[in-house]
């Protein structure tokens, strides 16, 4: 076919004018990226000292574990396998709402002093829970970067090195880098890179490496971010009239706990780890050990509930492995490791995870499991 | 009227237009002959601006298209490759989409230019079936009257016969004659040699993408020299015009002679009867045969010259291949 | 040529017909759902279905949801690759030409043509749905919201749990249906260009809708993450954003701004094209 000469810059014109507009972004995202003097001790001083900083934003957050879908955990492994969109508007620690985006839907989280208010589109339910929760099931606002940073960099003890890395701009922000590499090798938490703004420390970007895998097992950043402070009418809920509202006590976790263990007393060690002290005296009859990275709860599942979910781990591919005293079933990702343990003789699995190598759960099931036959 | 100069036009690797020089002048009802598939429809799209040229210089009314297409066009009245319309639509509405298209006249006088287009062609008599029930040669005189909605200068007209009766032809040829001589330059381009000889004053006769004659029709009917003669008494004709016949078919005689008024007076004279007497002429297809090769949806495998040949639309158009003429060649008596 | 063009939309029974059929869809829904009072479960099935049976005034945004996903982006890309293509088929088109209608122009009055079928029809979905859903469903009981300062009253629940003033409601499907618009245009820019390509429309209409296809499964692939910025398709749901509380505009920013991009650029393309191509129709 002969071209037409006109066709011909015609064209040139279409195609140009397209290269621009699709390279327009990469152009932006090219743009050099201010760097920053500060020192890794100040940027982790400044990142902890940002509770206090309003923002809003929208933040994504892909997570890829690989975790088999459990029953009753639901919107746990959703949350910890795939993409959380959600918008937070965040005005005080004690003023703050985060909504979890969904195609049709949201599933929202408002703090409004010490009530928390879980809004929930599906069941057209807002459930006021009253007090705070020493121990609860992470949601998606755990996966804000300012509240994920905040956590990971408080979980971080004097041994573990801390260095900058290049600045990044994420969301428009120039951010500069902190490099956490935890110095126990019980933990399978490899690094926890954070990118936050130099100046006042609001972190905008968290990444999380595990042992063996050089792509971030988690990545959770701001797609757009404003230090606006939200007016407080954003963050308090104002349900409809058709909408249902139910205030309870409970703890998310109440769900799946078997009131015998309820005043259980835990061993003080497992596995080497210490317990650790939970404000509130351990409400739900769950407990952590460990310190630093290496840590991990334990929850103990009632019968039917547990059963189900090994047999779903088990369905899934997770390997069976064999205890003193027990059976267990563990689940092995790049960063979380789980360990469904069950004594022979009762209707009870424990509940093991953490970000910890395989055998430190399974030393500690065991030790578990030991001090069970030890009692009659 | 219409002037191309070395006008070309490629289709990938093939030539459908190969430096063709028209020259079609105001006044003229101009016949542009060719087989199918040799470029007519190629070159009449070029002149429209519908097809843009390859190379060449194209001029309609002392303008250059397609440049100018804006003042040239709408004085140029068209009928390409058979009618179109919108088939749910009825024959008026159509027409008055069209007329409202483009650089529209006045709204005011739309139903008069409607009408006045109908009654031309025959069709004022129309209601408002939708032109989907249209017979073929009703949709072929509603595309006429779409030409001639705004009383074009200039009529091009693609294979306008087709479809038609032969009633339809005739009146058809009559109202080109009669716009004609109103002052509408006729082109119309054919491949049917008894239209183009009976209506055109000037041809044009295109064979592979090539211009390969041009001339007025009477010069091309020019007299042979010949004389032929019929005559009862065929043998003593031919003995005595001995040397001079010089072809013999049972009574029918072809002599060389100047004049067939002086040749019938000798056979008169010699006794010889004379049933017909005449000059000669050359026939339009003689002419159209002796310049162009067969129709080109021919696919001979023997020459490599001839190329496959796709028409403009790249398909065949079912017509009868070849250039088809009446029977007889044009003798004139 | 542009009165001609709508001359021609509203005088072919065809684009009659594709406006009633994606009228009567949401129609038969509703009737369904009314009769049997059985709506999917917040959160399933075409968004805001489940709360049409508490208030019809949301009626409108859920017909529309029930017509994006397949319904609306084939009669667009089926009207659309008919523009140019169509007039070729129909042997149209170089008489339009040589009327003469620039080409340009004509381009140019056949997206005019798309934009009001576009438009009417979006509307007309929304309109129809309005009286469906007031006359099946009813509108919410007025009631006023406490604690505020302000009482005022709530025509529906928004995504968010807070209700929403019939002013408020108003509005956000306003913009709920020129999001939906421009993204149609969007789909109508590409079927446009592809009318421009190709004689045959049912083509264009194919191309249309296997770009769509693509950009949808490439939508959901995290493979393509990189690309997915750019997809047509990525924001297309993006106008449920209009039923939060606070409206969340950063989806529907980018989706207004995508499809701009595929407008202008398809446009662009099918102008590059059309005015230089042979019309050989």
């Amino acid at each position: 076919m002969i071209v037409h000469p006109r066709a011909r810059w015609r064209w040139a014109v279409v195609v140009c004018g397209t290269v621009l507009l699709g390279a327009f972004p990469a152009a932006l995202a090219a743009l050099p990226v201010a760097g920053s003097a500060v020192s890794p001790a100040a940027l982790r001083a400044r990142i902890m000292a940002s509770a206090s900083l309003p923002y809003q934003g929208y933040a994504e957050s892909t997570v890829d574990l690989g975790l088999p879908p459990l029953p009753d955990l639901q919107g746990v492994s959703n949350l910890l396998d795939g993409t959380t969109d959600q918008y937070a508007w965040y005005r005080s620690p004690r003023h703050w709402r985060s909504d979890t985006l969904t195609a049709v839907g949201e599933d929202d989280v408002y703090q409004v002093c010490g009530a928390t208010y879980l809004w929930n589109y599906s069941y057209n339910l807002l459930t006021r829970v009253l007090g705070t929760e020493p121990v609860r099931l992470p949601r998606a606002a755990d996966l804000l970067p300012p509240a994920l940073a905040r956590q990971l960099l408080g979980l971080a003890s004097a041994a573990d090195h801390l260095s900058r890395l290049p600045s990044l701009r994420v969301a428009g922000v120039d951010a500069a880098g902190l490099r956490l590499v935890p110095a126990d090798p019980a933990t399978t938490v490899s690094a926890v890179d954070i990118w936050a703004d130099p100046a006042d420390g609001l972190p905008v970007e968290v990444r999380i490496m595990g042992r063996g895998t050089s792509r971030p097992v988690l990545v959770s950043s701001f797609l757009q971010v404003s230090q606006r402070r939200p007016a407080l009418a954003t963050v308090i809920p104002h349900p409809a009239p058709g909408v249902d509202v139910v205030t309870t006590r409970l703890s998310s976790l109440n769900g799946f706990l078997n009131e015998d263990h309820r005043r259980h007393p835990w061993p003080p060690r497992l596995g080497g780890l210490a317990r650790l002290p939970i404000a509130g005296g351990g409400l739900a009859g769950v407990a952590a050990y460990g310190s630093g990275f290496a840590r991990f709860a334990l929850v103990p599942l009632p019968g039917t509930t547990g059963s189900r979910i090994v047999d779903a781990a088990t369905a899934a591919g997770a390997a069976k492995v064999t205890l003193t005293g027990g059976t267990g079933v563990l689940i092995r990702t790049p960063l979380l490791t789980v360990l469904l343990a069950s004594p022979p003789f009762r209707g009870i699995t424990f509940l093991f995870a953490g970000a910890v190598s395989p055998a430190l759960l399974e030393s500690a099931a065991s030790d578990l499991f030991s001090r069970f036959a030890s009692r009659p | 009227m219409i002037v191309t100069r070395s006008l070309t036009k490629h289709f990938g690797s093939f030539t459908a237009v190969d430096h063709v020089d028209l020259e079609v002048q105001e006044g003229d009802r101009y016949g542009f002959l060719g087989p199918n598939g040799s470029g007519k429809t190629t070159v009449i799209r070029m002149l429209l601006g519908l097809v843009y040229a390859t190379s060449g210089e194209i001029e309609v009314m002392g303008m250059r298209m397609p440049a100018r297409s804006a003042q040239v066009l709408p004085h140029v009245g068209s009928l390409i490759e058979g009618p179109s319309s919108y088939g749910h639509m009825s024959g008026r509405a159509n027409l008055a989409l069209l007329d409202a298209a483009g650089t529209a006249g006045s709204r005011r006088t739309r139903k008069l230019r409607i009408n006045e287009a109908l009654e031309r062609v025959g069709l004022d008599g129309i209601d408002n079936r939708s032109v989907r029930k249209y017979s073929l040669g009703m949709r072929q005189r509603l595309g006429l009257a779409a030409a001639l909605l705004r009383s074009p200068r200039l009529l091009v007209l693609d294979e306008p016969a087709n479809g038609l009766d032969p009633q339809g032809i005739r009146e058809m040829r009559d109202l080109l004659v009669e716009l004609n001589e109103a002052g509408t330059t006729v082109f119309l381009s054919s491949h049917q040699l008894s239209e183009v000889e009976q209506l055109c004053t000037r041809v044009g006769i295109v064979d592979r993408g090539r211009l390969v004659l041009q001339e007025r029709l009477e010069a091309l009917r020019a007299p042979t020299g010949r004389v032929v003669v019929h005559s009862p008494d065929a043998d003593r004709a031919a003995a005595m015009l001995d040397g001079q016949v010089q072809h013999r078919e049972g009574d029918r005689l072809v002599v060389t002679a100047a004049d067939a008024t002086e040749l019938n007076a000798r056979l008169v004279a010699a006794g010889v009867r004379v049933a017909q007497i005449g000059a000669e002429h050359r026939s339009l297809e003689e002419t159209v045969f002796a310049v162009t090769g067969s129709g080109s949806d021919r696919m001979d495998r023997a020459d490599h010259v001839r190329h496959p040949v796709r028409d403009a639309r790249g398909t065949a158009t079912g017509q009868d291949g070849g250039v088809t003429g009446p029977p007889a060649g044009g003798e004139a008596g | 040529m542009i009165r001609v063009e709508l001359v021609k939309l509203a005088r072919r029974p065809r684009n009659w017909a594709s406006v009633a059929l994606l009228c009567g869809l949401p129609l038969l829904v509703a009737v369904f759902v009314a009769v049997t009072h059985l709506a999917p479960p917040p959160g399933q099935g075409p968004a805001l279905l489940s709360e049409v049976l508490s208030s019809g005034s949301l009626y409108p945004a859920a017909a529309l949801a029930i017509v994006l996903p397949v319904f609306l982006p084939v009669a667009v890309a089926v009207f659309a690759g008919d523009s140019i293509a169509g007039e070729a088929d129909s042997g149209m088109l170089r008489y339009l030409l040589t009327r003469p209608v620039g080409r340009t122009r004509l381009l140019w009055a056949k997206l005019v043509a798309l934009t009001v079928y576009v438009v009417t029809t979006v509307v007309l979905i929304a309109l129809t749905a309005y009286a469906t859903g007031t006359l099946l469903f009813g509108s919410q009981p007025v009631a006023a919201i406490r604690g505020s300062l302000t009482t005022s009253s709530v025509a529906a629940t928004s995504l968010s749990g807070s209700g929403l003033s019939p002013v408020q409601l108003i509005l956000r499907t306003l913009g709920a249906v020129a999001f939906i618009a421009v993204s149609m245009l969007g789909v109508a820019a590409i079927a446009l260009f592809l009318s421009t390509v190709t004689d045959s429309s049912l083509g264009a209409a194919l191309g249309a809708l296997a770009a769509l296809i693509t950009s949808e499964v490439l939508v959901t692939l995290n493979s393509a993450s990189a690309i997915n910025p750019y997809l047509p398709t990525r924001y297309w749901l993006a106008w449920i954003d209009f039923f939060r509380q606070p409206i969340l505009w950063r989806n529907i920013d980018r989706g207004f701004a995508v499809q701009a991009i595929y407008v202008g650029v398809f446009l662009a393309a099918a102008w590059a094209h059309f005015a230089t191509k042979d019309i050989t129709s």
